[in-house]
């Protein structure tokens, strides 16, 4: 069975330079200048599934992503890693997103460009880490939804086995295609790109889009679409105080016992 | 960087990548002395092997600044390692494969590519390196099969390879003028007259395998002699030397690994409520120092990787950044162990390595000194 696979990509601060991130105090967003970006790493192992489902059941595989223009750098690199297409969603009226925002212009983005059998996206990202995006995307495109995969196995023509992990054990679930697939980490290893892929990554389409190119409603999209607001920041104040505690062993160990359970 | 392009953005970025996550794990173990063959064979797997071999012979056929590049970063981790991946790619398929039959590409340049085979590539006798005309390893044609005898020092990879590509004289005299009457010959490891004697313990490299060999009788099929007959100097004097473009690139990641380590340590480093890097003008002024040095040499580096991709000569370019590369190395790392005190000779820092491999550049692959005066000759 052919697959047409569509895999959500997230551009996300690099960890590397987390040291140099600042918040602006009166927008309450990430100072990203002059930080450089990376693919969020539970997305690659998306990715990285989905070129898997690919060698074995052939089919194509579309990469999709809101973000700002800088992130054609993420989709060029997944475009290497084996995606076929890139579509970007890059426009000021889409920005400023939370993740109802983001996932109602994802899926309006998808569904622009066609119709998938699998839509594969990290379970969280790397930097917001809210794991809300897959599950709204199902919602959006009325689509069965599965988050905490590890693991993924084509059944039939029209159903998938999706072993979703839990606190307490794994469960399997038959999913109904299409759907969407939120994966774990622990999915997969993430292979290393072959050299003449990153050479050849550019002869493939990369598609940027504006929101006059899809059917937005203005009301869903950027900081009107986005019911959740950032609270107050506050910088946790980090002192000590030094207390000495005399007694015999058993009067410093019941005096710790008691000012631990203040704060239990 | 001017030499930067997206797609080599995207390269450097998973050079990091696999540097960080295969390369630094086997440092402790390559310091001991083991060699990261499986790690090499990866490399294969990704085209890295191959990146400046054509498509036609089974390579990647990229180019020069991407080489570098890859050196550069598989240095700030191991110059062993960087040295190793030289050492199976431009050293050994980028010196043979333009000079192979179409059969010896598939014999051995194809599975090298791959990281299938390893190959090695080595000439040295007691008398040198550049010596060629004294050298005592000879083949003689009997039959259908070369009988090769003598033997070779300073072999690297000698004991690891599965295929060793030696040089050997093949006129009854090599001419010292013209330097013809050597040619090379592929002798695989299992031939029962190759055997291999002392494996050097050398001050560094130590991941990196040099010793001596012993060729009694080796008897080697008539297609396995590679190149023209009795005219195989060019081979290395053509390819080798400016091949030394990459002992610049992985001196530089070197440098830059020990800078980077080293400002961290002093701007990280308090005493009396202040780091050093803000109390000691003296210390802002060596790193600010080994920073031109650095970003100078860098600039030497990629210019002279991009002739290469240009085709032009840069025999004399190449010298220059083995000789410049090696004393810079060994200046930055002696200053930066220096900067970090005591715990700058602790092998456990990560410093000293860089120190002790930064030496082995003034001697591997042609002794700097020996080719200082062969420059001489022609600026």
């Amino acid at each position: 069975m052919s697959l047409k696979i569509a895999v959500c990509i997230k551009p996300v601060p690099d960890p590397e330079c987390y040291d140099r991130i600042t918040i602006d105090p009166i927008k309450k967003t990430l100072v990203r200048k002059d930080i450089p970006s990376v693919i969020s790493s539970a997305d690659k192992h998306a990715l990285e599934l989905a070129v898997q489902m690919r060698e074995r059941h052939d089919g194509s595989i579309s990469v999709f992503s809101m973000a700002p223009p800088e992130a054609r750098a993420q989709l060029l690199e997944a475009l290497a890693f084996g995606a076929d297409d890139a579509y970007l969603l890059s426009d000021r009226r889409v920005g400023g997103a939370d993740t109802l925002a983001t996932s109602y212009a994802l899926s309006a983005l998808i569904q622009h460009v066609g119709h998938y059998d699998m839509i594969l996206l990290g379970n969280e990202s790397d930097d917001g880490a809210t794991a809300h995006v897959p599950s709204q995307l199902g919602e959006w495109m009325s689509l069965p939804h599965m988050t905490d995969a590890v693991g993924v196995r084509v059944e039939s023509d029209s159903a998938v086995l999706v072993d979703k992990e839990f606190e307490t054990g794994i469960a399997r679930y038959r999913v109904q295609l299409p759907c969407v697939i939120a994966v774990r980490k622990t999915i997969n290893d993430v292979r290393y790109i072959p050299v003449k892929n990153f050479f050849a990554a550019k002869r493939k389409p990369l598609t940027v889009l504006g929101a006059d190119d899809l059917a937005l409603d203005n009301a869903y999209i950027g900081l009107n679409g986005s019911p959740t607001k950032p609270g107050e920041l506050i910088t946790p104040q980090y002192s000590r105080n030094t207390v000495p505690i005399e007694g015999t062993d058993e009067e410093i160990a019941q005096a710790i016992i008691d000012k631990i359970k203040i704060y239990m | 960087m001017w030499y930067m392009t997206e797609e080599r953005e995207m390269l450097v970025k998973m050079l990091r990548e696999f540097a960080e996550k295969e390369i630094r794990p086997a440092v402790p173990e390559m310091e001991k002395g083991a060699y990261p063959r499986e790690l090499l064979k990866k490399l294969g797997q990704l085209g890295l092997l191959g990146l400046v071999v054509g498509e036609e012979y089974g390579g990647s056929g990229e180019d020069w600044i991407s080489y570098g590049l890859m050196l550069e970063e598989f240095a700030k981790v191991s110059s062993t390692f960087a040295l190793l991946t030289d050492l199976s790619s431009d050293i050994t398929i980028g010196l043979i494969h333009k000079y192979c039959t179409p059969e010896q590409v598939e014999m051995f340049v194809k599975p090298a590519l791959r990281g299938d085979i390893l190959l090695s590539f080595y000439s040295t006798e007691p008398c040198g390196i550049f010596n060629v005309s004294e050298y005592e390893t000879r083949a003689v044609l009997d039959g259908d099969e070369w009988v090769i005898n003598g033997g070779k020092i300073f072999s690297t990879n000698s004991d690891v390879a599965d295929v060793n590509i030696i040089a050997c004289v093949t006129a009854d005299k090599v001419d010292p003028v013209t330097q013809e009457g050597i040619s090379w010959f592929a002798i695989p490891a299992s031939d029962p007259g190759y055997s291999v004697g002392h494996i050097e313990n050398k001050l560094g490299w130590k991941g990196s395998h040099t010793g001596q060999v012993y060729l009694n009788d080796c008897r080697v099929p008539r297609n396995y002699q590679i190149g023209p007959l009795n005219k195989g100097v060019p081979l290395l004097t053509a390819n080798l030397v400016p091949g030394y473009c990459a002992y610049g690139a992985f001196a530089l990641g070197s440098m830059e690994a020990v800078f980077a380590k080293t400002k961290g340590y002093l701007q990280g480093r308090i005493q009396g409520g202040k780091s050093l890097w803000d109390t000691h003008q003296v210390i802002r002024n060596d790193m600010a120092n080994m920073w031109i040095l650095i970003e100078n040499f860098r600039g030497a580096v990629f210019s002279a990787l991009e002739n290469r991709n240009r085709g032009e000569n840069i025999f004399n370019q190449a010298i220059g950044l083995k000789v410049e590369g090696e004393k810079l190395m060994e200046h930055v790392a002696s200053q930066c162990i220096e900067l970090h005190g005591g715990v700058g000779t602790v092998y456990e820092t990560g410093i000293e390595r860089f120190y002790r491999d930064a030496k082995m550049l003034s001697v591997g692959c042609g002794s700097n000194k020996t080719l200082v005066d062969l420059l001489s000759y022609f600026i």
